[in-house]
């Protein structure tokens, strides 16, 4: 069993290295016999990829410990579920399910394009069998799953009982799933490149992968900032730690790609810039889990400790070496169709995007290097923390917020003052109104209310682009409003479901925002029976209890929540003790409302019944979530297929509208 | 339509002066402690997690300290000083702004500086060399004839 497990690895090494060449070959000679047959090897690739995983399901479901990593990340009495997520609990498992997953899209991208992209497909499967080989050499000679141990060991480590989670059932495999997805534009970008087919094509038909991309990304970073902030118990859900930097930042591309492409495909500007962009993006994604699997940054997630290092330094200077190489020999035909008429230009505000989102992720990128730099410089160690972050990112973020409110109204070519000043009347009035209802509510610092008054402002241009456009479909068919809403939007998905996804960022930033500026926190040593303040919140110790299972021993404490004097919620913090762990694990207890978050951490305890509290009030946590939510379901609007009546409905309205030009 | 911008000017000005103000009165010792662990890095190897909020013992023993010294009087450079001789300079959540170090504040703001001057470049270079004529501003009320003719192209470019 393990044999196969192995052989199957090497085969697809072998056929990745196949797959690559052949359709190189088969670009260049455009034969079609040689592009099917690395196509056909793709296919086998993934089977055999498969097969390989398979077996490694196999090994952990069933326990056996001589294989090595089976050892390190499972154990007997491991629940079922954490056995098989203990497949990307580490180094080799996580890096066997990148190939897996870039298999599967390879195969996903073959049987989309049989008769498609015929010019482009020999080149992509080349490209995307060349980054699978890049991981397959790594299973195969750095970091092998099936490896086996000289002994058998009686029992395994066990996962790490941090990630035995459901958000870590999902959030690995969910920012796998984006990371790897960026590897598809990335191929037909270079296809592009490669074969001189220099339109938009490679844009047009990776637009969807880009998307789905983004979505899971959102999704997977979100997924890791909830478990952050419900195992870790620090009462934050974003630490600024190098492996959630790595994260953010092919996201921050990503989303600057998404929408950068939108100028290139309706004006045809900005090409060189979208492959610097994708090849950024893919870079960035395979040095975000270089990071996560190395441990080059000492952070909280170097689970898995190696030297993969020179490996992905080689592999991430060769295809960015290659790349920019074919951009620049390309360079000349990929002029500028057509010409920008003012800064107040819609493709002037989608520059102004791109620039923002570039600069947070050098901001970014920046500071997660620097100790090594700086280490390297003057040899001493510092730390780039939460609070240089925090600094840094305020005005880019304010910036950004703003722009996503001022951007979507300046319209294509050229936007006049007077139209300008029309858009924004409203909303300007609707922020000034937030930061007002603020001030009353209560809030007295400055940096939160021009954050609120922002938010305001660009919830209200969303929600009068809406309105307007809405009661300028009425103009041309007389419907009820809500029609006009809902043909509106699905005729142009891109263009609405896009304000939906910035009225989702609009909460975020918001939740953000008040829960960084207004959390409360403290620290209570209580006895039994005792009661303490926080907030508006009134907590009662009513005493310790312990239990034990097989796993760990768990001592809980229970407080009951009391507000105005009735009881109202009863919250029961825990610590565990791992038998296979050292270090005992705080299990939070939390009441989340919309309004705060009451986050209760069992600190400790001494001999003399002293126990001690480290309490926070997360105020608008929730709305954070709520906002990556709606980001998540905009994405997935955009994303959502025309169906045909619409689309014919969308072509007769057209005509109608012709019928009223005219 | 100028009079309306002075009102919103100048209500600005005024909820900013009565903002600041309001934050410069509240700030007491309890504050201090806070901002002080806020920046303020934990050393007890569980990654780069702030003072305030880490949740292991030697998190509590350092916020004992801090608040020691704020007791005792000390000012915020001198605490902060006193930590990293105690802990060495990787307690500091920031880079302080001193040598090599410098670096780490200024890039990022030279960065944003060099992509708006790249940004300022394409916009010129892809502007027409020959100015086209200015279309004639319309009056207000063709503003929305002209909206959703804008709009419709829109739809139809999808």
């Amino acid at each position: 069993m393990i044999e196969l497990g192995q052989y199957c690895l090497f085969g697809a090494l072998v056929l990745s290295a196949y797959g690559m060449v052949i359709g190189a070959l088969a670009g260049m000679r455009r034969s079609l016999p040689l592009a099917r047959s690395a196509e056909n090897a793709a296919i086998a690739a993934f089977a055999i990829l498969a097969v390989s995983s398979i077996v490694l399901w196999y090994l952990l479901l069933t326990d056996q410990f001589a294989v090595e990593y089976v050892a390190q990340y499972s154990a007997a009495k491991m629940p079922t579920v954490y056995k098989f997520t203990a497949f990307w609990g580490g180094q080799s498992g996580s890096l066997l399910l990148w190939a897996l997953v870039l298999a599967l899209f390879s195969y996903a991208v073959v049987a989309g394009n049989r008769y498609r992209n015929r010019d482009l497909m020999p080149y992509t499967v080349s490209v995307l069998m060349g980054i699978l080989l890049f991981f397959t050499v790594l299973l195969n000679f750095a970091t092998n799953p099936f490896k086996l141990l000289p002994q058998v060991p009686p029992d395994g480590h066990g996962l790490n009982p941090l990630l035995q989670n459901p958000y870590m059932v999902i959030h690995p495999p969910a920012l796998y799933l984006g990371y790897i997805g960026l590897s598809v534009p990335f191929a037909f970008a270079v296809a592009a490149l490669m074969s001189g087919k220099l339109d938009t094509s490679w844009i047009r038909t990776t637009r969807r992968w880009t998307l789905v991309s983004w979505v899971f990304l959102t999704f997977g970073i979100t997924l890791g900032g909830m478990w952050a902030y419900e195992e870790l118990g620090w009462g934050g859900y974003w630490a600024w730690d190098p492996v959630e930097n790595a994260s953010l930042m092919p996201w921050l591309i990503a989303t600057a790609f998404l929408h950068s492409v939108m100028i290139t495909e309706k004006k045809g500007m900005l090409r060189i810039w979208n492959f610097i962009l994708v090849l950024l993006a893919f870079g960035l994604s395979i040095f975000g889990t270089f990071i996560t699997r190395s441990g080059v940054i000492s952070s909280v997630h170097s689970f898995a400790l190696s030297n993969l290092g020179p490996f992905f330094i080689i592999f991430l200077a060769s295809t960015t070496i290659f790349t920019v190489a074919w951009l620049f020999y390309r360079s000349p035909q990929l002029r500028s169709e057509q010409r920008m008429k003012s800064f107040l230009s819609r493709e002037a505000s989608f520059l102004l995007n791109n620039w923002l989102f570039l600069s947070i992720c050098f901001a970014v990128f920046w500071g997660t290097v620097f100790p090594i730099l700086s280490e390297a410089v003057t040899g001493e160690k510092i730390t780039v923390s939460a609070p240089f972050f925090n600094s840094v990112s305020l005005p880019l973020g304010l910036a950004l917020l703003i722009l996503t409110g001022v951007c979507p109204l300046i319209a294509w070519r050229k936007a006049s003052i007077r139209n300008f000043r029309r858009n924004f009347l409203y909303p300007l009035a609707a922020g000034l109104l937030t930061g007002c209802v603020g001030l009353l509510l209560g809030v007295r610092s400055l940096v939160p209310l021009v954050f609120f008054s922002a938010c305001g402002f660009v919830l209200a241009t969303i929600v009068f682009e809406f309105y307007k456009g809405a009661r300028a479909r009425q103009v041309i068919r007389p419907t009820g409003f809500l029609t006009a809403l809902k043909d509106l939007s699905l005729m142009n998905k891109r263009r609405y479901g896009g304000f939906v996804i910035h009225a989702g960022v609009v909460l975020v930033f918001f939740g953000i925002v008040a829960s960084s500026f207004f959390r409360i926190e403290e620290n209570f040593n209580v006895r039994q029976n005792e009661f303490f303040k926080i907030g508006d919140y009134t907590l009662a110790f009513k005493g310790l209890s312990q239990r034990s299972d097989p796993e760990k021993d768990v001592v809980m404490a229970r407080l009951d929540v009391l507000k105005d004097g009735r009881k109202i919620d009863e919250l029961q913090p825990e610590k565990h003790f791992h038998h296979k762990s050292e270090q005992p694990m705080t299990e939070v207890s939390i009441r989340p409302t919309l309004k705060e978050d009451l986050y209760v951490v069992l600190a400790g305890w001494d001999e003399q019944g002293v126990v001690s509290f480290h309490v926070f009030v997360n105020p608008m946590v929730q709305w954070i979530w709520i906002g990556i939510g709606i980001m998540v379901l905009g994405g997935l609007f955009v994303m959502f297929p025309d169906t045909k009546p619409l689309a014919q409905a969308g072509r007769k309205s057209e005509e109608e509208a012709k019928d009223v030009a005219a | 339509m100028l009079r309306l911008k002075k009102v919103v000017a100048s209500a600005c000005l005024l909820i900013g002066l009565t903002a600041v103000g309001l934050v410069a009165q509240s700030s007491d010792d309890k504050q201090r402690v806070s901002t002080l662990t806020n920046n303020l890095v934990c050393t007890c190897g569980c990654a780069n997690i702030i003072v305030a909020s880490c949740d292991c013992g030697q998190a509590a023993e350092m916020r004992k300290e801090v608040a020691a010294f704020v007791q005792a009087g000390k000012t915020d450079a001198e605490i902060y000083e006193a930590f990293e001789k105690k802990y060495g300079p990787a307690v500091l959540g920031a880079p302080k702004l001193q040598g090599f170090n410098i670096l780490a504040w200024v890039l990022p703001f030279v960065g944003l500086a060099a992509g708006a001057v790249l940004v300022i470049v394409v916009v010129k270079r892809l502007r027409p060399s020959i100015p086209e004529p200015e279309t004639a501003e319309a009056k207000p009320p063709e503003i929305d004839e002209k909206y959703r003719r804008l709009l419709e192209e829109e739809l139809r470019e999808e």
